[in-house]
């Protein structure tokens, strides 16, 4: 990432929902820094899908694991949702410990981005930043409807530009 | 047979990304840094909570008590711990509590782990003693306290393999 590049958030409305109220509170803290100001993090599933339903955001960063599992439901709902403000808004899933079968249960709730913990802010950045940039069209097959997997695009940058001393890598996957 | 619709919806991040002021990204980086360091000390007592909450579940489980009064699994709620504990510690540099934290939401996934929980005795007992001061200042201590978990991980992984037929 090019670091003397002039970002600004502002404007950007994000949905965070983190798989713990503190985990929450740092990745509040995260996007506050980043000069982001509206950033919806409802305590409920049911406040969630309200606010998913009456506000259009920018940006959906969600553990698959929130509410114990209902964060994945949540993505895949909002996609599958034809009138949903948000059925086509960016999406970042963010996991922790994962295995090969929870990375593809992730990528298969029509996501544009799943990014492994921990996500040190630099990473963060460009991520969400890559998501403003995403070229991919959708696909809608039935009830799937996700960015299009065949699609060939250059991904998110590797990660040799972590912090020093930042714990281990945050590996990304592009959903293709 | 499905319809397969392709289309272009307009991109509603990159829209709001068009405003001219704002900052360099390094700035940024390090305004969410500075924002981050607010709660370290906060993140610290959490982590050490956390711990702690682990280290009881895990006498439960080693004395037989597989769920908690509300029929909560305990396993469950150890690999659910960890896996925030994961997060946390490698937000804040953490990175050997990050990664044996890591490992112990493998194990807390292993079937191995059911009736034998000494595997996660030693990890949660790992954990600790990465957050004893001593140690948490010397790098060499914590690489050879990471390579032990990594060896008791392996041992149990080929035992699990073996177990399940792979």
């Amino acid at each position: 990432m090019d670091m003397q590049r002039r970002v600004n958030l502002e404007r950007v409305s994000i949905l965070a929902l983190e798989d713990s109220a503190f985990s929450n509170r740092l990745l509040g803290q995260i996007l506050r820094g980043f000069g982001i100001r509206e950033i919806h993090s409802p305590v409920t599933y049911e406040e969630a899908t309200t606010l998913l339903q009456s506000i259009a955001l920018n940006v959906l960063i969600v553990d698959p694991q929130w509410h114990r599992g209902r964060g994945e439901e949540l993505v895949r709902g909002v996609r599958r949702a034809k009138r949903n403000p948000n059925r086509f808004t960016p999406a970042m899933l963010v996991i922790g410990h994962s295995t090969a079968s929870s990375v593809k249960l992730a990528r298969d709730t029509g996501a544009n981005l799943v990014v492994a913990k921990p996500y040190p802010p630099n990473i963060l950045l460009e991520r969400i930043l890559w998501l403003g940039r995403d070229p991919r069209p959708y696909v809608e097959a039935g009830a799937y409807v996700a960015p299009d997997r065949r699609f060939k695009m250059a991904g998110p940058p590797e990660e040799g530009d972590r912090r020093d001393g930042a714990a281990p890598p945050a590996d990304t996957v592009a959903v293709e | 047979m499905t319809a397969i619709k392709f289309f272009r919806p307009p991109n509603r991040l990159a829209e709001a990304l068009q405003k001219a002021g704002g900052f360099s990204a390094e700035q940024a980086v390090r305004n969410a840094h500075n924002e981050l360091e607010k709660l370290r000390s906060e993140c610290m007592d959490s982590i050490d909570d956390k711990i702690a909450r682990i280290d009881l579940l895990i006498a439960k489980l080693t004395a037989g008590e597989v769920t908690d009064e509300n029929g909560e699994d305990n396993r469950g709620v150890v690999y659910e711990i960890s896996n925030q504990i994961l997060n946390e510690a490698g937000l804040f540099g953490l990175s050997e509590l990050s990664t044996a934290a890591r490992g112990l939401c493998a194990l807390a996934s292993l079937r191995e782990t059911l009736s034998d929980t000494r595997a996660l005795r030693v990890h949660i007992d790992a954990m600790k003693s990465l957050r004893h001061p001593d140690v948490q200042d010397n790098l060499a201590v914590r690489m050879a306290v990471l390579e032990g978990l990594q060896e008791l991980a392996a041992k149990l992984a080929l035992k699990n393999n073996a177990g399940s037929g792979a």
